[in-house]
């Protein structure tokens, strides 16, 4: 999930596997692009690029 | 040699503004343009106009304290009582970049004159040329070519500034606003932003197979499962993409779709717009299947079996943001049931892998970064509540389960 600037990933019984923030002044979705990664998108303060992945433990 | 005639015209500007509030202590002077240099006028901030404002601020908005309203306005070049005043100097200048870039050197021209003091008093001064829209990482970046270090130390204080934290990397886009992102069932990621940003990229190599600004604003997309059409939310229509050939033609009229979701077969797509109804409608056809009048602006999500659609929404009542959630037959349009979740700032969906329980995500204002744990609905009727436990971390604006089988791991 993305809160305004982070990207959070959790399990199913909602412990936190991950969470990271990027230079994005505000995040606008996400999806699970790669096996161990998730991505976001959102308005990046330093003119991109606006996708950023996190890695997942 | 820079044309003085601007330092001439901020220097009149910022006496003048001196002279308005002769004993306040002035900690801001700045010019205030556009990027492009379309104009300029002069803006400022003392310690003591700051504290009014602040004080008439409060009564607006009780839920932030003294020092929250502070810190946001200290450098809110247009929440000043001085901002824009004595500028009709400015008036003359002829607009471009290169007005743009002279605004740093009158700064600095008055900086030479000692026009915003030495020392000790020139710390507690911070000067700047600064946009309507702009970052506090590029606010920060003027300062530093027109300030002494003391004074930009002052300032970090009242900026927020964007640090990656966390296993993070900038991973692609030629774009640096984006607001929707859809994935393809073969590794293929789509993204759109509001100015016109469009993108197809494949996962495994991160290479573009579409990457283009165009006029539109494109506040949505969904990328078909084989990843041929990408159906693009535009001004009032909904349009579809070839990413391979670059032609979009036109889908369907619509109002402008904040969010569209299509089916896991690719046979439907859902459009909520901004103010129009959701509608879904048959890809192959592209005829209307059915609407729903009283759903605006909703977070949608098909079902993994795409037999069902989810709605989350946001209404005012009585001066508070109400959200809800209904549950629709994707084929007819059926409401199978519905749910309120309360006061919430924003809502979204998503289902889970095996289309069993549907999650939904609210937040509440409550003061500045609370949010409230959100419900856990099963697709059953009638919905059943449960307590997803890790909910409540920040304003949550979007969300997605990840499937069972990890995506890109047959690559």
């Amino acid at each position: 999930m993305t809160s305004k600037e982070a990207l959070i990933v959790l399990d199913r019984e909602g412990r936190e596997l991950a969470r990271g923030t990027g230079t994005q002044e505000r995040l606008a979705c996400c999806a699970f692009a790669t096996e161990d990664s998730a991505l976001a998108a959102g308005r990046d303060v330093n003119r991109g690029p606006a996708l950023l992945s996190l890695a997942i433990a | 040699m820079a044309d003085p005639s601007l330092a001439i015209a901020a220097r009149a500007a910022f006496t003048a503004i001196r002279n308005d509030a002769p004993e306040d202590l002035f900690y801001f002077f700045a010019l205030y343009t556009t990027e492009d240099g379309s104009y300029v006028c002069a803006t400022a901030w003392s310690e003591e106009a700051l504290a009014r404002v602040v004080v008439t601020y409060r009564k607006r908005d009780a839920r932030r304290s003294v020092d929250e309203h502070t810190r946001a306005l200290r450098f809110s070049a247009p929440d000043s009582p001085f901002h824009e005043t004595h500028s009709e100097g400015f008036a003359r200048f002829q607009s471009g970049k290169a007005l743009h870039d002279a605004c740093f050197d009158a700064l600095r021209e008055l900086e030479r004159d000692g026009f915003f003091g030495c020392g000790a008093a020139r710390s507690k001064v911070i000067v700047n040329v600064v946009y309507g829209d702009m970052s506090d990482e590029q606010w920060l970046e003027h300062a530093e070519r027109l300030n002494p270090r003391g004074a930009v130390e002052r300032a970090l204080p009242y900026l927020h500034l964007h640090r990656a934290t966390g296993r993070v990397e900038a991973w692609g886009a030629h774009a640096y606003q984006v607001n929707g992102l859809s994935l393809s069932t073969n590794h293929t990621i789509a993204y759109s932003g509001s100015g016109g940003e469009v993108g197809v990229l494949d996962v495994a190599t991160r290479r573009p197979i579409f990457e283009r600004k165009r006029t539109g604003e494109h506040w949505a997309c969904a990328l078909s499962p084989d990843a041929t059409r990408l159906y693009l939310g535009d001004r009032d229509a909904i349009l579809i993409l070839d990413p391979e050939k670059g032609a979009a033609t036109s889908f369907a009229k619509t109002g402008k779709p904040a969010t569209l979701a299509i089916a896991p077969d690719g046979s439907r797509l859902a459009a909520s717009s901004f103010e129009s109804p959701l509608r879904v409608f048959d890809t192959m056809s592209r005829q209307e299947l059915w609407e729903d009048e009283t759903i605006r602006k909703a977070s949608i999500a098909f079902s993994p079996d795409g037999k069902w659609l989810a709605a989350a929404t946001l209404r005012a009542e009585n001066g508070k943001s109400i959200g809800s959630v209904a549950c629709f037959d994707a084929a007819t349009g059926r409401v199978r049931w519905s749910a309120s979740l309360g006061p919430a700032y924003t809502s979204c969906v998503a289902w889970t892998p095996e289309g069993s329980d549907l999650l939904v995500a609210t937040s509440q204002w409550v003061g500045r970064d609370e949010d409230r744990a959100a419900p856990a609905f099963s697709a059953s009727s009638p919905p059943r509540r449960a307590r997803h436990g890790a909910f409540s971390r920040g304003r949550i604006r979007s969300m997605r389960w990840r499937s069972h089988r990890p995506v890109g791991a047959s690559r």
